[in-house]
């Protein structure tokens, strides 16, 4: 039987100064978990806001050295998938390989309607964002057409050299 | 101090066969001393929630270390291996960090 792996949600609110959210991530990683992970919100709540998360890993990658790095979830829907395939490749990169993309529907109608994308179409939205991203970061000129966005003979510019783990089913 | 990460070589496979799925429980535990100030420390996520601390324990692990154990053990008999624990974000936060770091030595 496959041995247990522990990961921490990290409390990765705005209202805290981001070195203790670096701090804790490196008690981690001290403590001997295997990951750390951070939520995604675009808007503040009512308990405050967090910091952009694949933001706040690009900077976590920096300064840890063998902790896994997780969103627990990022709303792909939110952002444009080209874009998104080249930052998370970006940070596969800096992170020397511990990304791991947990990526969720989004259950927030105000965040999407504050970010003009249709709330009731996030399923499908959020498929064509998988397929794109998985689609980019093999590096290749890559073309897709689907019924929210299309793509047409793109390369991006940092494509990982080993695709990051995604959890597309959260 | 010991590796609690044990999984990490096997996550390394996975990244390089691309075997599928990966099956990942994402948890609140709320662990203290004894089951009372657990409870009690579930507040809240009674208030944020609506929830009852009944309802609460179906979805959040809330109780000592050895309730703790239990739970993530059914987990693991369920075929889970992959965790992510939220837990309270209060004053002694690393002191909790350190006590789920014990807990989880265990396995």
């Amino acid at each position: 039987m496959a041995r247990a792996m522990f990961g921490i949600h990290l409390p990765s609110r705005s209202t805290a100064d981001f070195g203790a959210v670096v701090s804790y991530a490196k008690r981690c990683e001290d403590l001997g978990f295997g990951s750390v992970w951070v939520a995604d919100h675009v808007l503040s709540g009512e308990s405050g806001g967090i910091y952009e998360p694949l933001t706040a890993l690009a900077a976590l990658s920096c300064r840890t050295e063998k902790v896994y790095l997780g969103t627990s979830v990022l709303i792909a829907s939110l952002r444009n998938p080209v874009l998104l395939a080249d930052i998370t490749g970006t940070i596969q990169e800096t992170s020397e390989e511990r990304l791991i993309l947990g990526v969720g529907a989004g259950r927030d109608r105000h965040e999407f309607e504050s970010l003009g994308v249709s709330f009731e179409e996030r399923g499908a939205l959020t498929d064509e964002c998988l397929e794109i991203i998985r689609g980019l970061w093999k590096g290749e000129a890559f073309s897709f057409k689907g019924e929210h966005f299309i793509v047409k003979n793109v390369k991006i510019g940092a494509p990982p050299k080993r695709s990051p783990i995604d959890l597309d089913r959260w | 101090m010991e590796e609690i990460s044990r999984g990490r070589p096997e996550l390394s496979r996975l990244i390089k066969t691309g075997d599928r799925p990966i099956v990942v429980a994402h948890i609140y535990l709320i662990m203290e001393d004894s089951t009372i100030e657990a409870e009690r420390s579930a507040v809240f996520l009674s208030e944020q929630t609506g929830d009852t601390l009944n309802k609460i324990k179906e979805w959040a692990i809330v109780g000592d270390a050895e309730t703790a154990k239990e739970r993530i053990s059914n987990y693991i008999d369920a075929g889970v291996h992959y965790f992510v624990f939220s837990i309270p974000y209060t004053k002694s936060y690393e002191a909790s960090l350190d006590r789920v770091a014990r807990l989880v030595g265990q396995f």
